[in-house]
């Protein structure tokens, strides 16, 4: 097994300014049930190695799962890749924050149901989601997953801190029919606890909002009002968050360039990244790099105060770090954690009710390429509701939403009270827009 | 490394509680990254992979477990556990191991391990200098030019309780470009990549210089695009990473993991027509090289040319070792996995419409208005529906039997059986492009490819 001490020493005796080396530990149980059976179960123990090391004012990464790996093998590495760099970058290796906020995590109580329970648990809730309609016609998957993490950051500068998490989850995917129509839809909830697990409200959920979409059909193309429901919005929201990094700034690839303390969206739109929210599962006590979390306001009432920074960022634009420096891909990039829209005060359906006519977008589909993070540019396919005077009149699918995400962000009508944060920790309450463009038929 | 009685024995050991077949997959994967920003080497990374992927099978019920601890005493342990979820009386016992001979069809001469980083850094170079050498003025700038090369040697032994025993190494190595240009208020960005499951040789012997100035070009034409007024209309879909189309909006839906659970809109149609006469499509993982070819799948079974639809009729769909026992179809070498921490499923190779009779002189010329869409996206498809959507990165409008405008903006939006039966014509210029496959057995190289097709009635979204 690598010891670590013996790494760092060795690394010093070989030229090393610095070394840090990042464990991960995690055990997962995932098991999905399909047709009153089992389809799948897996287990997994896994405990890797992160280690990045300074050499020549050269930052090099190398991660490893085999932990019999020779620790003279690791620095040759090491010093191979530092030595190719060529950007004018400086790099740092944190002696730590003088203080930490603390996690209460709460009692694990995983194994307090045993598998062959949790089982029954999900073949019942299949059987409960096909009996609730003769329409469901298909639960293609159903699915439970719990995983426990472990986290320890160590490096020469003598800093040694640990975190810890773990979620379970519930995900569930059911297709419905009626006539000639087919419409299908995805659920999952996410929690600390197997008992906060709210089985009966997932299933209700879940078929309400598939039933309502059977005979969706698309409406005539142009501009209407739109409001963007909580989780599309957050969706469409995560895929633009690079904009706020200091990478992208070091790069000149985002809009948000020279933007610092001027109005970039409507005053409606406040924007926050809090590491440590209360009500999030996932929460951060430290980033990747050792640096302590802390909450910050990105856009106060459509004015943008600050791009986020790891150690790198900071210190290329004369700053501190905000605490978002976290591993992407093997290096440390820099990314939020927890970032939402800051809710409004209206509900929801106070928000359909002010509309003449307009729509309800519900979903957004394709957001891996429909999207350009540089430009703001999104142009996707939706479905949702048709809605005039006030109420919802029709299910709607098979549109093309398009616009530009910064212009719009200009152009809000009204933020609703229900933020709700997704599993990739962005979260948005449902939005108002006062114009898209849809094409349909 | 274990010899063939320790892994017979652990194979047996799994069988105890009445499971009918056992497998281990070991993994030992070594991968580097490296990364030019405007010409300076941004990043070097390296990684590896190392671990093994235990399956028991009980008739079509499945259970699967890794670890990164890859002791014999651990393996044991876990194999143990992981049985445990079968109650019942021993049915089956391990046979002899031997093992499986195969032709290679991924040689590699120079493997990435023997390539220096300053090596590595000139082929980037090479890149960069084409993307920088396009012309700029003014009011056009390249903003920003990013290339990436990745090496990966994954070593593979796969062994089975019914007596598979087989080593493979896999070399996949890959150069992606993404260039930013800018005029100053706008800005656009175009990318594409080359690669292939072969040693460094292969960049040999590509015109990285080209490769470059072609990305760049496609950059500063798209500053002039225009946005397009959506609609249905007749697209035309270029050749090479155009067959996303085909992978993405149908094939996906010939895979077993949903034909299996019978929610694949192509569920029952072997033998019946699904797509226009004109149609032919392809997945061969045997194609020496390729980017998605495999000496064997993850389940240690050599690879096949599948032909899936032949003259518009559905000929087979691509499975895996288990969804065999559910479907009742044969295996088509087929069974797919990014790395131990996934159990296989069924999944792509190297997969494309064949060619066609029109040229592609004679498909523009023959169109009074449409859509060119020059090079495609990514896209996403609901397996349950078969409905779809691609991004359009470089698109141009086709007047009166010519290309015209570059247009933004554009996304193909469609169902995959309307747009198979919607073909009209086909060119004779088949070629791939190389993309990352993400799905259920996670993130794995695959081959789109075609010749330039027309689709008629398409909807196309845009903000026109």
């Amino acid at each position: 097994m690598l010891n670590y001490q013996e790494l760092i020493k060795k690394a010093k005796d070989k030229g090393f300014s610095d070394l840090e080396i990042t464990e991960y530990g995690s055990e997962t149980l995932e098991i999905q049930v399909y047709q009153g059976k089992v389809s799948e179960h897996t287990e997994s123990k896994i405990k890797k190695v992160s280690i990045r090391a300074i050499y020549q004012n050269k930052m090099a990464n190398l991660s490893i799962e085999d932990l019999n790996m020779n620790i003279d093998l690791i620095l040759d590495k090491l010093k191979e890749n530092a030595l190719i760099l060529s950007t004018n970058e400086q790099y740092e290796i944190y002696e730590g924050s003088s203080s930490y906020p603390k996690i209460k995590l709460k009692e694990n109580d995983f194994n307090k149901v045993s598998i062959q329970d949790k089982i029954k648990i999900l073949i019942d809730l299949e059987s409960k989601l096909k009996e609730k309609d003769s329409r469901i016609i298909h639960v293609p998957s159903l699915g439970y997953e719990e995983d426990i993490t472990t986290h320890r950051i160590i490096n020469s500068k003598n800093l040694d801190i640990e975190k810890q998490g773990k979620y379970c989850a519930v995900a569930m995917q059911i297709v419905a029919k009626e006539d000639d129509d087919i419409q299908s839809g995805y659920e999952v909830e996410v929690k600390e606890r197997f008992d906060e697990l709210d089985f009966a409200s997932l299933i209700d959920k879940i078929t309400t909002r598939v039933l309502s979409m059977l005979k969706a059909k698309p409406v005539p193309s142009k501009t209407y009002p739109v409001i963007i429901e909580n989780e599309a919005m957050a969706d469409l929201f995560s895929t633009f968050i690079s904009i706020f990094s200091g990478e992208t700034k070091i790069k000149q690839i985002t809009p948000l360039l020279n933007k610092e303390n001027q109005k970039i969206m409507s005053d409606k739109i406040s924007i926050i990244d809090d590491p440590m929210k209360e009500d999030c599962i996932f929460k951060d006590p430290f980033d990747d790099e050792g640096v302590a979390c802390y909450k910050k306001e990105i856009v106060t009432k459509g004015v943008f105060n600050t791009f986020l920074h790891n150690l790198k960022t900071a210190k290329y634009f004369n700053t501190t770090s905000t605490g978002n420096g976290f591993r992407m891909g093997g290096a440390i990039g820099v990314s939020g954690a927890n970032t939402y829209i800051e809710k409004g005060t209206k509900s929801k359906e106070e928000l359909i009710s002010s509309l003449k006519e307009g729509l309800l977008i519900t979903e957004l589909a394709g957001l891996h390429a429909g999207v350009n993070a540089i430009s703001g540019d999104f142009s996707l396919k939706s479905s949702g509701y048709y809605i005039e005077n006030g109420k919802i009149i029709r299910p709607v699918t098979l549109i093309v939403a398009a616009g530009n995400f910064l212009s719009m962000m200009n152009e809000v009508e009204e933020v609703a009270s229900d933020l709700k944060m997704t599993l990739s920790r962005v979260g948005s309450p449902s939005i108002l827009f006062k114009g898209l463009s849809i094409s349909g038929i | 490394m274990f010899d063939k009685k320790d892994l017979e024995q652990i194979l047996d050991l799994a069988l105890e509680t009445g499971g009918d077949f056992a497998e281990l997959f070991f993994e030992s994967t070594s991968s580097n990254l490296m990364e030019m920003t405007m010409g300076n080497v941004s990043k070097a990374n390296s990684s590896n992979v190392n671990g093994v992927g235990i399956r028991i099978l009980k008739d079509t019920e499945e259970v699967y477990g890794y670890t990164n601890d890859v002791s014999l005493d651990n393996i044991k342990k876990f194999v143990i556990k992981l049985s445990s979820s079968y109650v019942g009386k021993r049915t089956h016992h391990s046979k002899h191991l031997e093992e499986v001979k195969y032709k290679n069809i991924t040689p590699v001469i120079k493997r990435p391990n023997s390539i220096s980083n300053e090596e590595k850094k000139k082929y980037l170079l090479t890149c960069y200098d084409g993307a920088n050498s396009i012309k700029t003025n003014n009011s056009k700038q390249i903003k920003q030019i990013i290339c990436t090369l990745t090496d990966k040697e994954q070593n593979v032994l796969i062994v089975n309780s019914d007596g598979i025993y087989v080593k493979d190494t896999r070399t996949n190595c890959r150069i992606s470009l993404s260039v930013v240009a800018t005029d100053g208020t706008n800005m656009q960005s175009a990318s594409n990549n080359t690669g292939r499951n072969m040693g460094f040789e292969f960049f040999d012997n590509e015109d990285l210089f080209n490769f470059g100035k072609e990305v760049a070009n496609s950059a500063m034409t798209m500053l002039d695009a225009k946005e397009i007024n959506g609609g249905k209309m007749t697209v035309v879909v270029h050749h090479g990473f155009g067959g996303v189309l085909l992978h993405e909006a149908c094939v996906h839906s010939l895979e077993a993991t949903s034909v299996a659970k019978g929610v694949s809109v192509f569920c029952g149609k072997l033998g019946q027509k699904i797509a226009s006469d004109i149609v032919t499509a392809v997945d061969d993982g045997t194609l020496e090289n390729y980017w998605g070819s495999l000496n064997v799948d993850d389940e240690g079974h050599p690879t096949k040319r599948n032909v899936l639809i032949e003259n518009g009729i559905l000929k087979t769909y691509l499975v895996d070792y288990r969804n065999s026992r559910i479907m009742n179809h044969p295996t088509t070498g087929s069974g797919r996995r990014e790395s131990y921490k996934y159990s296989p499923t069924s999944r792509m190779t190297n997969t494309f419409f064949t060619n066609g009779t029109s040229s592609f002189e004679e498909i523009i010329k023959n169109t009074e208005y449409g859509l060119f869409a020059k090079s495609m996206g990514g896209g996403s498809v609901d397996p349950s529906t078969g409905e779809f959507n691609f991004a359009v990165q470089e698109g141009y409008l086709i007047e009166h039997g010519k290309l015209t405008t570059p247009v933004k903006g554009a996304t193909l939006v469609g169902s995959g059986a309307e747009v198979l039966m919607n073909i009209d014509m086909i060119a004779n210029n088949l070629t791939t492009g190389h993309g990352m496959c993400g799905s259920k057995s996670g993130s794995i190289p695959t081959d789109v490819g075609q010749p330039t097709i027309r689709v008629q009635n398409m909807t196309v979204g845009g903000r026109g």
